[in-house]
């Protein structure tokens, strides 16, 4: 999701909402296609025609905001589906972010209504990744569980996915995967986790250019990054080390050593 | 009357044919369904057995057993699936073939090994590594010792270095005597893969006099280097036999260059062993390299070598460019001093900053030097880039010499490639824009194609004329005159062809569905890690020829530098656009103009700058004069490096697995592949995202729709029926990989500056028919190549006009390409490409199409005057709709079955389209190619002279797909 373009609305919705200690919410909905928003735009429109002083907006490039100042957790949810509906049969995934959640956030309202949208991205792209679902701070308390380390996969093959996962979250760790490196560089920058294994040629961003982009970000530089592919030849070996890619394994892998990596890089690291 | 009863039936016959087929088509879902939930039980399976403890619930495994004893190749393939994302740990190997034995998997794969069909030996190859039992490890080596064909020898092979028997080296080693050089490099490849344990077996087989086998121990020996391999190599180097030789010495220098006597080699009486030689010196980066570098500067054959080598070593140790410099000013032997300028050529940077911080006047001298060799390709690049003014005057004072001395050669370089504010201090005015190629020379027959155009025009209603003044007029009523006699057995001459058009389709498409079913479970045994073993798959240049492509190039390069593929290049031919396309990718890859050595294999239209990227180094550019898409493949073949090269079109975009599927095919292959076309798909409605497909659909407009019916039909039930009937001659130009040697061989793509000074307008189908005439007549077994699971997106056109002159093009590609082979119609010495393709090529896509309109004309009169009864109209209903749609709805079940393509929606309006196409559209489909006949004629005759824009035909996507031929099977 691309910061530039702020929600109008979203700060005044935030404030006022923080004041009377009501709910409100902001909803980020997409169908996965960046040809659709016009006509989200106008499903959602209809969907909360009605609701007083809700807002409905382009957000980022190919998604859309929706703003509703008041209204209960179901409230948005049902809100979600009444879009769904309209647009069926079109998948739609959304990433709510309740505004109650950062009531006891520390900052101005502007700083954090940055936040509300940064997190309603993030939802977003972990919704589309998971096809047809809708993602809110529910969703990810249940799956966080208390405190496990975050580890990012970006690999498009599923059965990979699915072994590495299993691997991973025997080993503690709390798995997210992405199947192309644009949603991981989305999910990445709006919440840092604590290691990424990533295939070398992930689609829509492979892995040396995902390693770049972190390398620039003074926040995301430091995190541990686990390059994995079948095709670690000499010239992919070069472009690794070009992107300062310190771990490099060749498919198929051995379980022990990656995760065992993975546990070591990640414990060294907490204080 | 009977001919109701025939014609009833044979009309409920095919509706019951297309209702089997639309339900096979909507029901693959379900399919996919039922499959996926195996599947997903098989890998719970795996996944219990890889967390079962050491003492483990025997319970839970008799579960198992019910399955996998169900479903046992399911259950292996699903194991080699997990098998190559994580290796299993001995615990879980043991595991597995526990339950293998259990389930008597082992034996089924032991009976498999001798099967009869080579499907099921390689199966039981690629499988046995998954159980491993010590018997089947033994059966494995037997089999092989016993096996015939090559691609099965090659899997059982990949099957023992997966299993790591290297007991299996001798047998493997044997294998490789007297095998042509293609097949013996797979197998060195597999067999590098057991790695050490090759050595040892060294002692052993270095007294082997064959050929194949010293060649196989110098692969390995370049791999895998130790003390008694470079003894082995050192004594080969002074074979007789040249290839081992040469190889030995490759492989020396490229794995033990430290310890080779270099002052030795660069005498040698072999040119290539001195060349070798002095490349490998570049790996040293030594004053003493240095001077047996210079010392040797002046030998022409190794000139090349030489700046090559001494480039590198002094880009790696740059504080020797002054040595060098030196040298080269004091250096009195001309050759030599040239080959020096050559090299400091590079350092322009270098030279000019000493120039610049002064009192370097030998830094002047050589600039001076390297200018009047007219060496400017770094110079104008620095001079774009540089700041400092007074340098700019100082260079560009000597530039003017150069041009005051010989302006011819060096103005158009200056004022091309030069920023023109620079280039306007020299005088120099911009280039003139880009002046297309002149009008094609096609040379058609005018004899053959006029002598087609009369039995295409006459046969049928002479022939009608015939029987119908014969009296024997099938249908027609007891009463009725000579004319109504003659429209009745027109009718049913018409419906006959119509009938044996679809029935050869139906024909073919039972061979399209065996070969489809056949890649399918090829593909299943094909994991990455065996496809992206080191020098397995052939190397493949990618190349793009591009003519005013600025609005997608960056976007379709891009796409291109991510394909999955162990080893490729990609080559971008930027055939003198007259928009910003080379300026694009120079921008957004940091390209660089660089000197190449680039072969002159093939004549080309001027080839004017070659350019690199540093970031990507697979990425070559090529800037050439307009010359058509052929010529532009001519030159991209010209720098190609690899083993084979793939045509793409610039505007379409390859699946990222696609090069991957259609390479993999090739292992499968008991010849030589000389080709491989893959699918093609109207990208029209899918959604792309950075280069990468995230929604396919079909497209919106009705014109585009009815195209996807065609596509689909001419690539599922066509071009798959005619490769499993090894007799495919048509590979899109948008997407097929040929052999590059053998193209080289045959004289690369038909253009007017290349061997038969001729130009076509189908010159992608024109090359497989003149490598396959070529191969027959030179008797070299050779295999073209299908894969429909390697897909190709491309723009089809949307519009009417554009639709007619991709037509009207593809009718004359055909018909030149008739006219131009006509030696291979009916004749048995080109195999079946001769006996049945061509002549099913004459019959019914030269003449077909005036058949075609004169029956429909006919028919449609005949139905108009009241002269058609209810058991003829029956009949062409059954000929002409029912059965060509029961054609298209398979073909589109085996498409669905091959990748789940459209969501449900789509695929319903498919049917729906399929239906409707047979009212209009095919008709309309026929006429553009009588027309296409037509002109062709015409131009012969002089009437008209065909407009060329080069080969995009403007610069909008869908104009340029007039380009691109699709559908043709």
């Amino acid at each position: 999701m691309d910061a530039g373009r702020f929600p109008s609305g979203l700060i005044e919705a935030f404030t006022e909402a923080r004041k009377r200690e009501t709910n409100g919410a902001l909803i980020a909905i997409s169908t996965g296609t960046a040809e659709r928003p016009a006509e989200i735009l106008t499903a959602a429109s209809r969907a909360v025609r009605g609701r007083p002083g809700a807002v409905v907006q382009p957000f980022g490039a190919s998604s859309i905001a929706v703003i509703l100042p008041a209204c209960s957790a179901p409230d948005a949810r049902s809100a979600v589906e009444a879009v769904r509906a309209a647009l069926a049969p079109a998948v739609v995934a959304a990433g709510i972010v309740n505004f109650y959640e950062f009531f006891t956030a520390e900052g101005t309202n502007a700083e954090i209504a940055r936040e509300i949208e940064r997190a309603a991205g993030h939802r977003l792209a972990i919704a589309a990744n998971r096809a047809d679902l809708v993602c809110d701070a529910s969703d990810l308390a249940a799956s966080a569980g208390e405190d496990r380390p975050v580890a990012v996969v970006v690999e498009p093959d599923p059965v990979s996915v699915e072994l590495l996962t299993a691997a991973l979250d025997a080993a503690g760790f709390e798995v997210r995967s992405f199947q192309n490196g644009e949603a991981a560089m989305a999910s990445l920058e709006a919440s840092p986790p604590s290691l990424v294994i990533c295939e070398a040629m992930s689609p829509r961003m492979n892995g040396f250019v995902i390693r770049e982009r972190l390398k620039a970000s003074p926040r995301l530089a430091a995190i541990p990054f686990i390059l994995v592919s079948h095709r670690k030849t000499e010239e992919m070996i070069r472009r690794a080390v070009e992107a300062d890619i310190r771990h490099f394994f060749r498919k198929p892998l051995s379980v022990a050593e990656v995760v065992g990596l993975a546990v070591n890089l990640t414990r060294s690291r907490s204080p | 009357m009977i001919a109701w009863g025939a014609a009833g039936w044979l009309f409920a016959g095919t509706a019951a044919l297309d209702l089997a087929a639309a339900a096979a088509f909507l029901a693959q879902p379900l399919r996919r369904l039922i499959d996926s939930r195996r599947r997903r039980r098989a890998r719970d399976i795996l996944a219990e057995l890889a967390a079962q403890d050491a003492a483990e619930p025997r319970g839970a495994v008799r579960g198992f057993e019910r399955f996998v004893r169900r479903r046992r190749w399911l259950f292996l393939e699903e194991a080699a699936r997990v098998a190559d994302v994580v290796e299993p740990s001995a615990a879980e190997r043991r595991r597995l073939r526990d339950l293998a034995v259990r389930t008597r998997t082992d034996a089924l794969l032991a009976r498999d090994l001798l099967a009869r069909r080579p499907y099921r030996r390689i199966r039981a190859a690629v499988r046995i590594p998954l159980v491993a039992t010590p018997g089947l490890r033994t059966a494995l080596v037997r089999a092989l010792e016993a096996e015939r064909s090559r691609s099965v020898k090659l899997f059982m092979a990949a099957g023992l270095a997966a299993v790591g028997e290297a007991a299996a080296i001798p047998t493997l080693v044997d294998a490789l005597a007297g095998e042509p050089a293609w097949f013996q490099r797979r197998i060195a490849a597999i067999l590098a893969r057991l790695g050490d344990e090759m050595t040892s077996f060294v002692p052993m087989l270095a007294g082997r006099p064959e050929k194949e086998i010293q060649l196989l121990l110098i692969h390995v020996a370049g791999r895998y280097p130790s003390t008694v391999l470079r003894d082995y190599l050192v004594a080969r180097v002074d074979s007789s036999d040249r290839d081992v030789a040469h190889a030995a010495f490759r492989a020396l220098t490229a794995s033990y260059a430290g310890s080779v006597d270099h002052a030795r080699w660069l005498t040698h009486d072999d040119f290539l062993v001195r060349n070798l030689a002095a490349e490998s010196l570049g790996g040293l980066p030594t004053a003493r390299s240095l001077g047996l570098l210079f010392d040797h500067a002046d030998d022409p054959v190794i000139r090349r070598s030489v700046v090559m080598a001494v480039t590198t070593i002094l880009r790696a140790r740059p504080q020797h460019v002054r040595t060098t410099m030196l040298r080269c000013l004091n250096e009195r032997r001309p050759a030599a001093r040239a080959a020096l300028v050559d090299v400091l050529a590079g350092f322009v940077d270098d030279l000019a900053v000493r120039l610049a911080g002064g009192g370097e006047e030998a830094a002047g001298e050589v600039l001076k030097e390297i200018v009047r060799q007219g060496r400017l390709t770094e110079l104008i690049t620095f001079l774009n880039r540089n700041t400092d003014r007074d340098l700019e005057h100082r260079l560009l004072l000597l530039l003017g010499e150069l041009l005051d001395a010989d302006a011819a050669r060096h103005a158009d370089e200056l004022a091309r490639y030069l920023d023109p504010r620079i280039a306007g201090l020299l005088g120099l005015a911009p280039p003139p824009p880009e002046q297309p190629a002149p009008a094609r020379r096609e040379h058609p027959r005018l004899a053959m194609l006029t002598a087609l155009l009369a039995v295409g025009l006459a046969a049928v209603p002479a022939l009608c004329l015939a029987v119908a003044a014969l009296g024997a007029a099938p249908g027609a009523p007891a009463a009725a005159g000579l004319f109504g006699r003659w429209v009745a057995s027109f009718n049913a001459v018409f419906a006959v062809y119509a009938a044996s058009l679809n029935g050869s389709y139906l024909l073919l498409l039972a061979f399209s569905a065996a070969g489809a079913r056949a890649e399918e479970r090829e593909a299943a045994l094909l994991g990455d890690a065996l496809l992206f073993t080191r020098d397995l798959l052939p190397s493949v240049s990618i190349i793009s020829p591009a003519y005013n492509e600025e609005a997608s190039i960056v976007e379709s390069v891009g796409a291109l530098l991510e394909l999955r593929y162990p080893e490729y290049e990609v080559i971008v031919v930027n055939d003198g656009s007259r928009d910003r396309t080379l300026e694009r990718l120079v921008e957004h890859f940091g390209l660089e103009r660089t000197e190449v050595f680039i072969h002159r294999y093939l004549a080309t239209q001027q080839v004017r700058a070659v350019w690199a990227s540093r970031r990507h180094p697979g990425l070559l550019v090529i800037d050439k004069a307009n010359g058509g898409k052929a010529d532009a493949l001519n030159a991209g073949i010209n720098a190609a490096r690899k083993d084979y090269f793939a045509g793409i079109d610039a505007d379409s975009l390859l699946e990222r697995g696609a090069l991957l599927a259609l390479a993999g095919r090739m292992l499968f292959s008991d010849v030589e592949v000389v080709a491989a076309g893959g699918n093609i798909m109207p990208v029209n409605g899918c959604t792309v995202k950075s280069g990468d497909l995230a929604e396919t659909r079909i497209p919106r407009r009705a014109l585009a729709r009815f195209q996807t019916v065609e596509y689909l039909r001419a690539f599922m039930a066509g071009r798959i029926g005619w490769a499993a009937l090894r007799s495919l001659l048509v590979i899109s130009g948008a997407f097929g990989v040929f052999h590059r040697r053998r193209v080289v061989d045959a004289h690369g793509y038909l253009t007017r500056s290349e061997h038969y000074l001729k130009d076509t307008v189908g010159e992608d189908m024109e090359l497989v028919v003149r490598l396959t005439r070529g191969l027959h007549e030179s008797r070299t077994p050779y295999a073209v190549q299908y894969a429909c699971r390697a897909n190709c997106w491309t723009e089809i056109p949307e519009t009417f006009r554009v639709l007619n002159r991709q037509r009207d093009r593809w009718q004359r590609g055909l018909l030149d390409i008739v006219t131009f082979h006509r030696t291979m119609i009916a004749n048995p010495a080109y195999g079946r490409a001769g006996t049945i393709t061509f002549p099913y090529l004459l019959l019914f896509e030269v003449l077909g199409p005036w058949f075609e309109a004169e029956g429909t004309l006919v028919f449609v009169a005949s139905l108009a005057l009241g002269m058609v009864g209810p058991s003829l109209l029956a009949l062409m209903l059954a000929a002409t709709v029912l059965l060509g749609l029961a054609v298209s709805l398979a073909a589109f079940a085996i498409a669905e079955r091959q990748r789940a393509s459209f969501p449900a929606g789509d695929r319903l309006l498919l049917v729906l389209f399929a239906v409707a196409e047979n009212f209009g559209f095919r008709q309309l489909m026929s006429l553009l190619r009588v027309r296409g006949f037509v002109r062709m004629l015409a131009r012969v005759g002089g009437w008209g002279r065909m407009e060329r824009r080069g080969f995009g035909h403007g610069s909008n996507a869908a104009g340029s797909a007039a380009a691109k031929r699709g559908v043709r099977t």
